[in-house]
């Protein structure tokens, strides 16, 4: 009962990680880039949400849809300033370049917001939920169910729109092949930018949810862009599916670890399970056989 | 191929890891004015610790100003230097040496982390610089040099101190403990172990967590399924924030018992409604009624626009402590580092946090307040 009890508090956490390696994992789909930026446009959704909560006074809904567009547009103007110039040029360029933007962004918001954690206000009335029968007792919180409500709206959404709608097919397509889409007539500069306003509104939307759940701090978006990696990594490189999937595995295996292993690494089974996974098997749960892109 | 990815995904990780320890980069310095005290700060100004280093030295600077405009030290006026060690311990020593190198520099205040400290000590040591700090509270600090002065909170004392107050004021029978795996989680929860062990307290669980964790659930379920009728957290605002949060939404309502770090307004922030009720020691608290107090927390809202937290109030006093120093030393002769040194060995000063004295190790063995939280505001425990 107690671990039926451990899983269910993985899967609202395993939401958002899921949230945050879809975004993760189709910019290196389609652009083939270890966009480190990720993490710091899920902090300025997160901090976005906040601040329209704080002095707006907006509701959480409009919050969320605002921060999640403000996300959609940092990650755009990142692609468009820090990226795009050099999608030509060698590979280790970009990825240097997608570093230094990260630590720009930490470092510029930490000094904006200050480096100290917030919590968003109470816009949530939480209400605890107690199943019971026999001796045993489960309890689900409301907000835990909103979170993966959320969640899974975002992920079915996305999901019609990357296999029924012209442009989601293509980027499924770039997935593959980016030469051989750009080909048949598509045109790359628009595709990019909608795969990364699709990586920055998924971002943006998790950074809400970790407001309204915990605390948000300038530096958040460090840890969460490793486990965003992490999972994208156990799910498999590229695939949407698998992304899913394994953000909630990761959540529910660092709920259970917690309680009975210890606490105290919580992080470092996330990564084993990443490095256990490249060494077991490098496509990861759901992915296709990774082929360098010439 | 699988291969190539395999081999960035090391270099990665590599890089992360170097990122994540080597940011952040050395504050810069003014240098005082001719005829002028100066005294240097060395404290995260930047980086995951810098709430303490920005609120010790917003104190701080609340105090100087102060001062110099009552005339300064027998007509002199005091500045501050800062170095920002960004809560590296490399950059804390270097500060050090920087500032001990600089012969006008009279006394150092800082760094708010127990490591950076430790890092810092052997350098003011040797120079005879008189240092002091209002946080860093690791036993091996003690007696560590005859020039090093504590404010701190001790983790020792708060630890026997929490056990008491679980023991005897909120009467718990059996007890949870959770704390951060560090060196200050770690002392802390072992000191309440063992006093609770002298009340008849059984404590059934006592287990660690990541301080930069933000989901307690799992730790929080497993607690709730042991039945205790307590839950000592030996970790700061923010982790214990969101573990008197996270109990209250999985239905858990015991009381929370926490150390010196929970005060700060953003345990109440992260907490919300869960704060209530929660009872902690702290040294400082804003609602005292203590006039001192209040004037000071008045001044600071007025310059900062926020409260203060124990480490502004910590500073307040630890400037008003260096310059009572100066003058006695100024008295003497000269404003010497041997002279502030001799004259900070033998404080005797009354200060917003308490009366300030320092034992011949160099600690300030202090009197501690019980706090809780009702209706979102910090009062002092009945």
């Amino acid at each position: 009962m107690l671990l039926l009890q451990q899983i269910i508090n993985g899967l609202a956490l395993g939401g958002i990680y899921a949230l945050i390696a879809i975004g993760w994992t189709v910019v290196f789909g389609i652009v083939g880039l270890i966009n480190w930026t990720h993490g710091e446009v899920f902090m300025i959704g997160a901090f976005v949400g906040y601040l329209l909560l704080t002095t707006v006074k907006v509701n959480l809904l409009s919050a969320l849809i605002l921060a999640m567009a403000a996300s959609g547009l940092t990650a755009y103007l990142i692609e468009r300033l820090a990226y795009r110039p050099l999608r030509t040029g060698p590979r280790l360029a970009l990825f240097i370049t997608a570093l230094g933007a990260s630590m720009f962004l930490r470092n510029l918001a930490a000094l904006i917001w200050e480096p100290h954690s917030r919590a968003y206000p109470p816009t949530f009335e939480f209400s605890v939920l107690t199943l019971s029968w026999g001796n045993s007792v489960l309890t689900v919180n409301s907000l835990q169910l909103f979170i993966f409500g959320v969640t899974l709206a975002i992920m079915v959404f996305l999901q019609w729109f990357i296999t029924r709608t012209m442009m989601g097919k293509a980027m499924l397509a770039a997935s593959q092949d980016l030469e051989a889409v750009s080909l048949m007539g598509v045109e790359v500069n628009t595709l990019v930018t909608i795969t990364f306003w699709v990586s920055g509104l998924l971002g943006g939307a998790a950074g809400v949810l970790v407001g309204v759940m915990y605390a948000i701090d300038p530096m958040m978006g460090a840890m969460a862009g490793l486990k965003g990696w992490a999972v994208a990594v156990l799910g498999g490189v590229g695939s949407i599916t698998g992304a899913m999937v394994a953000g909630l595995l990761l959540g529910v295996a660092e709920n259970i670890s917690s309680a009975y292993i210890s606490s105290g690494y919580r992080d470092a089974i996330a990564f084993v399970i990443m490095i256990l996974t490249l060494v077991v098997k490098p496509t990861g749960l759901m992915g296709f056989k990774f082929e360098e892109k010439v | 191929m699988a291969n190539s990815f395999q081999r960035l995904a090391v270099v990665v990780t590599v890089a992360l890891a170097l990122a994540a320890t080597g940011c952040g980069g050395a504050g810069t310095a003014t240098t005082g004015g001719k005829g002028n005290l100066v005294i240097a700060m060395v404290n995260p100004l930047s980086g995951d610790s810098a709430t303490y280093g920005v609120s010790h030295k917003n104190g701080l600077e609340l105090a100087r100003d102060e001062i110099n405009k009552a005339g300064g030290i027998k007509g002199q006026q005091v500045d501050v230097l800062f170095h920002d060690d960004a809560g590296d311990p490399k950059q804390a020593a270097a500060g050090a040496q920087k500032y001990a190198d600089q012969k006008n520099v009279m006394a150092i205040v800082g760094s708010c982390l127990s490591s950076n400290t430790l890092a810092m000590v052997p350098i003011t040591d040797k120079a005879k610089l008189p240092h002091s700090v209002v946080s860093s509270s690791t036993a091996k600090l003690s007696g560590m040099s005859p020039y090093f002065f504590r404010m701190a909170v001790q983790d020792a004392q708060v630890g026997i101190l929490m056990a008491d107050l679980i023991g005897q004021k909120v009467q718990a029978r059996k007890v949870a403990i959770l704390y951060p795996n560090n060196d200050y989680g770690k002392g802390l929860a072992t000191a309440i172990e063992e006093q609770l062990k002298k009340h008849n307290v059984a404590v059934v669980s006592n287990q660690a967590y990541l301080a930069t964790d933000k989901d307690y659930s799992a730790l929080l379920t497993v607690v709730k399924s042991q039945e205790v009728d307590a839950l000592a957290v030996a970790g700061t605002y923010t982790d214990g924030g969101l573990i008197a949060k996270q109990a209250r939404e999985m239905g858990l309502t015991i009381p929370v018992i926490g150390g010196t770090g929970f005060y700060s307004p953003k345990f109440v922030e992260i907490a919300g409604k869960a704060a209530e009720g929660a009872i902690f020691l702290g040294a400082f608290v804003t609602t005292n009624p203590d006039p001192a107090v209040r004037s000071f927390v008045e001044k600071y809202q007025a310059r900062f626009n926020m409260e203060p937290d124990t480490f502004a109030a910590l500073g307040y006093d630890q400037m008003m402590v260096l310059s009572k120093a100066m003058e006695k030393a100024a008295e003497k002769g000269a404003v010497t580092r041997e002279n502030i040194r001799e004259a900070m060995a033998a404080t005797n000063y009354k200060g917003i946090t308490g009366a300030v004295t320092f034992n011949s190790a160099g600690d300030w063995v202090r009197p501690y307040l019980t706090i809780t939280v009702k209706d979102g505001k910090f009062m002092l425990y009945e």
